[in-house]
C-alpha cells in the first residue's frame, strides 16, 4: 500500500512537470487547410461605349453587368445616356438610347447621380443641379423597354426629408427609392413623395439593396457603449428598422454589398468578411493584403457555385477608365513551389495609397517574392507602435521598413544596412543619377541608410524689400527684423511655441551636435530666439485668420515653404508681388533649406531576404511612377525624373489653374511655370544640405521648459540653464 | 545489520528523488523566469547591440562607467537611498516607539499613518504639483514670507520633495512592522531592567535595538528596494527625462531599452545589482553580529 502511494505521488509530479515543461511555445500542427491560401486572379473587362463617351457602373452579378454611357455636350450638358447590359459570361451584349430632357426643358446643368435598375428592369436615374440661388434634384424614370416614363421633381421632397442630398439610392423589391443621410434614411414612393424617415443614434455607413429584395442598412450602435456595427432591415409596413442578427464588434468603418439572398459582404481597409442574414454568423473571407489588391472598392461581389467569391473592381489606374476588374477569389492549394518568399514591411504610422498600388504591382509581377506590409500604428496603436516596430527591428522580424521621420539614433545601431553596396552592385540603379548632395545629406557617420524616391525642401520665402535678397540670414538678422518691426504679424501662424518649434526643428544643427552628441543651449543665439518667441501671442484664432491677406497687405514679411511643386513659389511670388525671396531659415550654421524625404526605405540588417527588399525599394524609383506627373508627391531624387515632371510642368497647356483660400476671399490665377522658375527650384535643392531631424524627445523637454518662461514663471537664464541640463542628460544617454 | 543499512540506504535515496520531484517544478519555474532571464542579461552586457551581438568583451562596462548619464543616475540613486532610507527606517522606529505608548487617539494615529499607502501614486503627483509647483501653494506660502520663489519639481531642491514623498508613502508600513516587532520584546527583561535601574535609553539601546535588529535589517532592506521604486513618482511628474537632480538609475534603464540599447541596460542592471549584494551582504553580517546573542 506504501509502495502503491508512493507510486501515485511519483506519477502525479511527474505528470505536473512534464505538463509544465510542455506549456507555451506549443508549435502548430499543419493542417491540409493551413496550406490554402486566397489567390485572386483578375479578369479586366472593357465596358464599350458606343459614343465613345465615359461610362457609369450600375451594379453586376454572375451573368451581367450594367452600367450607363452619358454623352455630354460642349456646355457640360447631358445630350444621351445609353443603358448597357453585357454579359460576363457570353458575347451578349444589349443596349438600349434613353430619352434625356434637354437643357432647354431646364435641365441645363443637370448631372446625374448613380443610376439603379430594379428587378423588372427598369431604370431610375437621379439628377443634381448646384447653382448659387438653388440646389434641385430630380428622377427621370424609364421602363424596362427604355421607353421615358416620367421625370420628378424631389426637390420639396428632399426638403421635407431633411436631406442635404439625394445620392446612391437603392431600390427594393416593390419598387420604393432608399437613400441616406448622416444618421438619416429616408424612401421615397414610386410617384416621388416623401415616405418615411428613420432617424438611428450613428452614422449610416451603408444602404445595401439585398439579393433578397430587402433593403438593409449598416450603422454604428453607440447606445452599448462599445465600438458595434450593426445591420437592420427596413420595414416599410412598420415604417421602422427590424433587426437582424448581425452585430458585429468592430472599431473600423465598413462598406456593405449583397453577396447572396441570405449573406451580405462586407469590407473594411484591411479584411473582407461575408454574414448570414439570419444567424448573425461572420466569416472573415481574406484580407487585401493576402490577394495582393490594396485599395479595392469592390462595387459589386456574388459567390460562385465552386465557392469561390467575384467581385468587381474599378481601378482608377487603368489606362482605360472604361475598363473594369472582375476578380475572382478562390482558395487554392499553394504548395512550397509555387509559394512565394514574403518579405514583412515594417510601416510605423502610415500606408499611402500610392505606395500601397506599388505593393500591389510587385506583388502581381514579381514570381519570387511578396511584400506583406505590417502596419505598426493600425496593430497597436500610437503609443506602442514605436517601440513595437524597434523591438521587431532587433529580433529580426521585419525585412525592411518605412520610417515616417530621419532616425538617426536607430540608424546608428546598426538597425540598417548601409545601401551604398547594393548600389555599387546593381548595374541600372546608380546614386550618380541622383542628387547626391540630398543622398549625401541623409547620411549617418558616411553610410547611406535612408532612401527615398521623393523629397521635399523645407524653407522660408519672404519678401526681398524687407528681409533682404541675400540667400541666406543668420538668428541675428531674424531676431533685429522682429525688434524693427515688434508690433507687425510678422510671420504667419507665429505664435510663441510656432516660432521656437520653426527655429529649432529647422535649425537643431546651430544647438545639438549629433555627432558628438552635445549641445549648447547657454548661448546667446537661443536665449535671443527665446525672448524673440516671447513677443508673439500665445495663440491666434485660426477661424478668422487668412495668411494670404496678410501677406498681400503687408502685415507679414516672411512665411515658411513646403517645396514639393512649382505652384507653391508661384502663389508666394503673386503674393508678395514679385518681389519673393527665398531665404531659408535663420541659420549660424547651415544653409537654411531643410530635406525631408517623402518616405524612409530602410533595409534591416537582420533580414533573411535583403535581396527581395532591394528589389522592391528599387521598383519604386521606376519611370513610370513620375511619367504622367504634374503633382509629384515631391521632387523626384532621380535627376531624369526631375527633368521629366519639370518639363511636363512647364510645357503643360492651360496653366495651373485658379487657386484660392479657403473662404473665397483671395483668388490667385497660376500661370504655367517657366524654365526661370524651374531653375530657381533646382538652385534651392543643390544647396540644401541637411535633413529635417524632429526628435520628440528634444522637443518635449525644450516647450516643457520654455513653458513656465513664456507664462513669466521663470527668468531666461533659468530656462536656458535647464534645458541645457536635461537635454544634456538625453544626448550623454546616447554616447 | 548489512540488510538494514542498505534499507536505510535505499529509503534515503527515495526520499531524496522524492523531494527533488516536488521541487522540481517550482525550480524549473525559477531557473526560466529569474536565473535564465539573469544570464540573458550577462550576454547582453557582453555584445555591442542586440541587432549585430558582436563580443566586445568588458568594453560596455567601460562605457557605461564613463556614461555621464550613467554617473549622474547612480550618483543620485545612491544619494537618495543613502539619505532617504536611513530617515524611513530612523523616522518610522521613532513613530512606532511613539504609538507603542499609551497616548490619547492611539489607534487612530496608526490608521491615519498607513492610509497614504491606499491613495494611488498618480493622484498623490497631482497633489505633489499642486504644491510644489513654482506657482503652487507652498510657495504662495513662503514667498509673502521674504522666501525666494523656488521651482520645486525642476532645480536642485527637487529631491527634497521626492524625499518628503517617499517618507510620507513609507513610513505607515514601516511603523507597523516595528509595532508588531516592539510587542515581541519579552517584557519580563524589560521588567529586570527596570528593576536593576535602567534608564530609557539603556533599555532602548541595549534591549529593545537587540531584539528589533532583524526587523530593522528587513525594514532597511525593504527602504532600499523602496527607494528604487520612486522612480515611479519621478516618471509621472517628469517623464523620461526629468531635472538631472531628479534622474535616477531606472531612468537610465527604461530610456535605454526604449532606445534599443539592451547592452548598455544590462550593464548597467549588472552594476546595480552588484552593489546590492554588496549593500544587502553588509547588512547581512551587521545583524548578525549585533542580534547574535539575541538569537542565542
Amino acid at each position: 500500500m506504501k509502495n502503491f502511494k508512493r507510486l501515485l505521488f511519483t506519477g502525479l509530479v511527474a505528470a505536473l512537470v512534464i505538463s509544465t515543461v510542455g506549456c507555451g511555445n506549443k508549435k502548430p500542427v499543419e493542417t491540409e487547410e493551413d496550406k490554402y491560401e486566397y489567390i485572386a486572379k483578375t479578369n479586366l473587362i472593357t465596358l464599350e461605349s458606343s459614343k465613345d463617351s465615359r461610362v457609369d457602373l450600375m451594379d453586376a452579378d454572375k451573368d451581367f453587368v450594367r452600367y450607363l454611357e452619358y454623352v455630354w455636350d460642349d456646355n457640360f450638358n447631358i445630350t444621351g445616356i445609353v443603358y448597357h447590359e453585357k454579359s460576363l459570361i457570353s458575347d451578349e451584349h444589349k443596349q438600349k438610347e434613353l430619352k434625356v430632357p434637354s437643357s432647354d426643358e431646364g435641365r441645363e446643368g443637370f448631372y446625374p447621380d448613380r443610376g439603379v435598375v430594379d428587378k423588372d428592369g427598369n431604370i431610375r436615374i437621379i439628377f443634381n443641379c448646384y447653382t448659387e440661388d438653388s440646389e434641385k434634384t430630380v428622377m427621370d424614370s424609364y421602363d424596362k423597354d427604355g421607353n421615358f416614363v416620367d421625370s420628378i421633381d424631389l426637390t420639396e421632397t428632399k426638403a421635407s426629408l431633411d436631406l442635404q442630398y439625394i445620392s446612391r439610392i437603392v431600390v427594393d423589391k416593390d419598387g420604393n427609392i432608399f437613400c441616406s443621410f448622416d444618421n438619416t434614411i429616408a424612401s421615397i414612393d414610386a410617384n416621388g413623395k416623401p415616405g418615411m424617415k428613420i432617424t438611428v443614434d450613428g452614422w449610416v455607413e451603408s444602404l445595401v439593396a439585398g439579393k433578397d429584395g430587402e433593403v438593409y442598412a449598416s450603422f454604428y450602435d453607440y447606445a452599448s457603449g462599445d465600438p458595434k456595427v450593426v445591420v437592420k432591415k427596413v420595414d416599410m409596413a412598420s415604417k421602422s428598422l427590424v433587426d437582424t442578427k448581425i452585430s458585429i464588434m468592430s472599431s473600423s468603418s465598413r462598406s456593405w454589398l449583397a453577396c447572396d439572398e441570405s449573406h451580405l459582404f462586407s469590407y473594411t481597409e484591411l479584411n473582407c468578411h461575408v454574414a448570414d442574414i439570419n444567424s448573425g454568423e461572420e466569416e472573415t473571407l481574406w484580407s487585401w493584403m493576402d490577394i495582393d489588391y490594396l485599395n479595392a472598392y469592390p462595387e459589386a461581389i456574388w459567390k460562385n457555385d465552386d465557392g469561390s467569391y467575384c467581385f468587381v473592381n474599378r481601378n482608377y489606374e487603368l489606362e482605360n477608365i472604361n475598363q473594369i476588374e472582375v476578380v475572382t477569389v478562390k482558395k487554392e492549394l499553394v504548395t512550397a513551389e509555387n509559394r512565394k518568399e514574403k518579405i514583412v514591411f515594417g510601416v510605423r504610422s502610415y500606408l499611402d495609397s500610392n505606395v500601397m498600388n506599388a505593393i500591389s504591382k510587385f506583388n502581381k509581377t514579381n514570381g519570387k517574392y511578396k511584400i506583406v506590409p505590417k502596419l505598426y500604428y493600425e496593430e497597436f496603436g500610437y503609443e506602442n507602435a514605436d517601440a513595437m516596430l524597434k523591438a521587431d527591428i532587433a529580433a529580426g522580424k521585419v525585412d525592411f521598413v518605412n520610417l515616417d521621420q530621419y532616425d538617426s539614433n536607430l540608424a546608428n545601431k546598426k538597425s540598417f544596412e548601409d545601401l551604398t553596396p547594393y548600389f555599387d552592385k546593381d548595374p541600372d540603379f546608380k546614386k550618380e543619377d541622383m542628387f547626391e548632395n540630398i543622398l549625401e545629406a541623409s547620411k549617418v557617420d558616411g553610410k547611406m541608410y535612408f532612401i527615398s524616391p521623393a523629397f521635399s525642401i523645407t524653407t522660408m520665402i519672404g519678401n526681398a524689400d524687407i528681409i533682404g535678397s541675400g540667400e541666406t540670414w543668420t538668428i541675428d538678422d531674424f531676431v533685429k527684423l522682429r525688434e524693427k518691426y515688434p508690433d507687425s504679424e510678422f510671420m504667419t501662424y507665429a505664435t510663441k511655441s510656432s516660432i521656437l518649434s520653426y527655429l529649432l526643428i529647422y535649425g537643431t544643427g546651430d544647438f545639438v551636435d549629433l555627432k558628438t552628441n552635445t549641445c549648447d543651449f547657454n548661448n546667446d543665439s537661443f536665449k535671443k530666439i527665446l525672448e524673440m518667441a516671447n513677443t508673439f501671442p500665445e495663440e491666434i484664432d485660426y477661424n478668422d485668420y487668412n495668411d494670404w491677406d496678410l501677406i498681400d497687405k503687408g502685415n507679414v514679411f516672411v512665411t515658411m515653404i513646403y517645396l514639393s511643386d512649382l505652384d507653391s513659389i508661384t502663389i508666394y511670388d503673386k503674393l508678395f508681388k514679385d518681389k519673393a525671396n527665398i531665404i531659408g531659415f535663420p541659420t549660424n550654421t547651415g544653409c537654411g533649406h531643410s530635406i525631408a524625404f517623402n518616405n524612409y526605405y530602410s533595409i534591416c540588417s537582420k533580414s533573411n531576404n535583403k535581396e527581395g527588399a532591394w528589389e522592391f525599394i528599387k521598383s519604386l524609383f521606376s519611370d513610370d511612377q513620375f511619367e504622367n506627373l504634374r503633382y509629384a508627391n515631391g521632387f523626384p531624387i532621380k535627376k531624369k525624373q526631375f527633368e521629366m515632371v519639370m518639363n511636363n510642368i512647364i510645357n503643360s497647356e492651360g496653366g495651373g489653374g485658379a487657386v484660392s483660400m479657403g473662404n473665397g476671399s483671395m483668388t490667385i490665377e497660376l500661370s504655367t511655370p517657366d524654365k526661370a522658375a524651374v531653375d530657381r527650384v533646382r538652385k534651392i535643392i543643390e544647396k540644401a544640405n541637411s535633413m529635417v531631424v524632429y526628435d520628440e524627445k528634444l522637443f518635449e523637454i525644450v516647450f516643457e521648459e520654455a513653458e513656465p518662461y513664456f507664462k513669466g514663471s521663470k527668468s531666461l537664464d533659468d530656462t536656458c540653464d535647464s534645458i541645457q541640463k536635461r537635454i544634456n542628460l538625453y544626448l550623454s544617454e546616447t554616447k | 545489520m548489512a540488510r538494514s543499512n542498505n534499507q536505510f540506504k535505499r529509503r534515503s535515496r527515495q526520499q531524496r528523488v522524492g523531494s527533488i520531484l516536488f521541487m522540481l517544478p517550482s525550480l524549473i519555474s525559477v531557473f526560466i523566469f529569474f536565473v535564465l532571464p539573469f544570464f540573458v542579461v550577462i550576454y547582453y552586457s557582453f555584445i555591442d547591440n542586440p541587432v549585430t551581438a558582436e563580443f566586445v568583451g568588458f568594453q560596455n562596462y567601460v562605457n557605461v562607467a564613463q556614461n555621464a548619464a550613467f554617473k549622474q543616475a547612480s550618483s543620485n540613486t545612491l544619494k537618495f537611498s543613502f539619505v532617504a532610507m536611513p530617515l524611513a527606517v530612523v523616522l518610522s522606529l521613532i513613530l512606532a516607539m511613539l504609538l507603542d505608548r499609551n497616548i490619547p487617539l492611539r489607534s487612530q494615529l496608526r490608521t491615519s499613518f498607513l492610509t497614504p499607502m491606499m491613495v494611488p501614486v498618480a493622484s498623490i503627483v497631482l497633489i505633489i504639483e499642486v504644491i510644489f509647483h513654482s506657482n503652487g501653494a507652498l510657495n504662495s506660502f513662503l514667498v509673502p514670507l521674504g522666501f525666494q520663489k523656488i521651482d520645486w519639481l525642476s532645480s536642485d531642491h527637487s529631491p527634497v520633495v521626492i524625499i518628503f514623498l517617499f517618507l510620507w508613502k513609507n513610513m505607515g508600513y514601516n511603523m507597523i512592522l516595528f509595532l508588531s516587532a516592539l510587542e515581541s520584546v519579552p517584557r519580563d527583561i524589560l521588567e529586570v531592567a527596570t528593576m536593576e535601574s535602567a534608564n530609557a535609553w539603556q533599555i532602548f539601546w541595549h534591549i529593545k535595538i537587540r531584539y528589533l535588529s532583524p526587523t530593522i535589517l528587513f525594514v532597511t532592506i525593504l527602504s532600499l528596494i523602496n527607494s528604487f521604486k520612486v522612480f515611479r513618482e519621478i516618471y509621472l511628474i517628469s517623464g523620461d527625462y526629468p531635472y538631472p537632480s531628479l534622474y535616477m538609475l531606472q531612468h537610465f534603464m527604461n530610456n535605454t531599452f526604449k532606445s534599443l540599447d539592451y547592452h548598455k541596460l544590462s550593464t548597467a542592471a549588472i552594476y546595480m545589482s552588484v552593489v546590492m549584494v554588496i549593500i544587502i551582504g553588509a547588512l547581512f553580517l551587521f545583524e548578525n553580529y549585533f542580534g547574535k546573542d539575541v538569537e542565542e
